[in-house]
């Protein structure tokens, strides 16, 4: 029993630190992102896309100890299954955090018209969500329930930045003063922005269904 | 005493295929090595047949007078029965045989006696029945007042684990204290031993079967543990309780039969429906085709040898 106490409390510690890893490589990107939409590729932006680097193989490093503890383990296949999935599912927001800036910064893409203080609002509310999945994955490991409370914020907060991406792409298509290219690499880092927001609503998915199937 | 071969037979063949349905979730989902869980069953199937086992033999001794010969023909005909349904892959139950072949086999003799095969038969309807409404109870019992007591994965996992090793026990007393009269029913009515040592004797053929259950432990486990942890476990209780319920009355019934109520009652309380025409087929199968098919191997064997 002790035993498996002790698989748990390393899984939690685990999970700790895998989420630690991956918030620090979202809102490096994020911010680098606000600087190179003010500043264009300088050093600080480089500094801080060196940073999203690091930290997404850090958390590469760290799931794969992760899976190789589970594996070793003893518990039950379905808990295995489940926690197996919600590293992928975590992990997937810090490839998808470096995919973003990477992406404008290989690319030298010029944002002029973007709605500075909008966008700014869906990081807010980026940082926001993920603040509420770290505290649900803590609470998946001592109160269920809450953590299902949770999950479904994370929903919510997904569907406020839907709205807001819709606002934007919209604005971005009736500028006259842009051209087709333009408002297709606009409306590419606008809907990038948001769909890290279904990327971290996935993770809720993923405890949502593990509380389900405990639930019978 | 060569005449027990086709009691052991039996018993190896029905603890081979039940053993499954008490420790195979457990044992799939690593709450216990199948060393342990083979050891475990083994002794608590033993201690059940020799405490509870007499009031099923009394039954099944009821239902033909049994001479040596006769009670090792029947447990044959019983067993050949179950092996041949086992190799053709169709459903079978060795309760269900075991009837078949005792009156297939005594019938021209003329020691039949049809009267306990009423709450037989009847025995075998409630069971999937019994499964279906101990598991619709325990399911609604866990939501009400032991769900919130474990909201979290570590007392979870804990309590299924722990919790299918202590059902997994129970289900081993429970099928030594039911089944053990098909195994050594006959062989008491033909006066060979007393219940108790009867039973113990039958225990022990069970016993030798379960030591070879381990692939369809695998094969059985994982298909009750598809189901979600919690539900594999419910079943696993709901089986168990229905087993020993009809060991208290003291008529052997189908494990399998009850696993599968036991699966229906938590569709039900799911609002799903979980029969489907195969098991319902299967089902039926159990309660026409198997005793059918015992009977006439009974009644082939009576003409050969007496």
């Amino acid at each position: 029993m002790s035993k498996l106490f002790g698989e748990f409390d390393k899984l939690e510690s685990d999970f700790n630190d895998l989420t630690e890893m991956v918030r620090i490589c979202m809102t490096k990107s994020l911010e680098a992102l606000f600087l190179y939409l003010e500043e264009g590729e300088s050093e600080r932006v480089k500094e801080l896309t060196d940073i999203v680097h690091e930290h997404e193989s850090k958390a590469d490093g760290k799931r794969r100890d992760i899976i190789t503890s589970i594996l070793n383990g003893s518990l039950m296949p379905h808990t295995r299954s489940d926690m197996l999935n919600l590293i992928e599912s975590i992990d997937d927001i810090a490839d998808f955090s470096e995919d973003i800036i990477d992406e404008i910064i290989f690319l030298g893409l010029e944002f002029e018209y973007l709605e500075i203080e909008k966008t700014k609002e869906m990081k807010e509310l980026l940082l926001e969500q993920y603040n509420k999945l770290t505290k649900g994955l803590k609470l998946l490991f001592k109160d269920m329930d809450q953590a299902l409370v949770y999950a479904h914020q994370l929903e919510e907060i997904e569907s406020k930045l839907d709205d807001i991406e819709e606002e934007l792409i919209r604005k971005v298509g009736q500028n006259e003063d842009l051209d087709t290219a333009s408002k297709l690499s606009h409306r590419n880092l606008i809907k990038n922005v948001s769909d890290l927001a279904d990327v971290i609503e996935k993770v809720g998915d993923v405890i949502e269904i593990v509380i389900s199937v405990r639930r019978g | 005493m060569w005449y027990l071969l086709s009691g052991i037979y039996l018993g190896g063949t029905l603890g081979a295929n039940d053993a499954a349905n008490i420790f195979g979730t457990a044992v799939v989902t690593k709450a216990i090595k199948f060393k342990t869980a083979a050891l475990l069953c083994i002794i608590f199937v033993i201690i059940g047949s020799g405490l509870e086992g007499a009031g099923g033999m009394e039954t099944l001794g009821g239902l033909a007078e049994q001479t040596l010969l006769t009670a090792f023909l029947s447990s044959l005909a019983a067993a050949l029965t179950v092996t041949l349904m086992t190799v053709l892959e169709l459903p079978v139950s060795t309760s269900q045989a075991v009837v078949g072949a005792i009156i297939g086999g005594n019938l021209l003799t003329g020691t039949v006696d049809f009267t306990p095969l009423i709450p037989i038969v009847l025995a075998w309807i409630l069971t999937p029945i019994g499964g279906l409404l101990i598991s619709f109870i325990l399911y609604k019992l866990y939501s009400s007042f032991i769900q919130q007591k474990i909201n979290s994965l570590k007392y979870f996992e804990t309590f299924v684990k722990v919790g299918l090793v202590v059902a997994g026990i129970y289900g081993a007393y429970s099928l030594g204290a039911n089944n053990v009269a098909n195994v050594i029913g006959v062989f008491v009515e033909a006066g060979m031993f007393e219940p108790q040592l009867g039973g113990i004797i039958g225990g022990m053929a069970i016993g030798l079967g379960i030591f070879f259950s381990r692939g369809v432990m695998e094969t059985l486990g994982r298909r009750i543990t598809a189901l979600t942890p919690l539900t594999a476990l419910i079943t696993v209780i709901a089986h168990s309780i229905t087993l020993y319920v009809f060991a208290r009355i003291g008529i052997p019934v189908s494990s399998s039969q009850a696993i599968v109520g036991a699966v229906l009652g938590i569709g039900l309380v799911k609002g799903s429906n979980m029969m489907d025409f195969d098991m319902a087929k299967k089902i039926l199968f159990g309660w026409i085709g198997t005793p059918s098919v015992a009977f006439i191997i009974g009644m082939v064997l009576n003409l050969i040898f007496l």
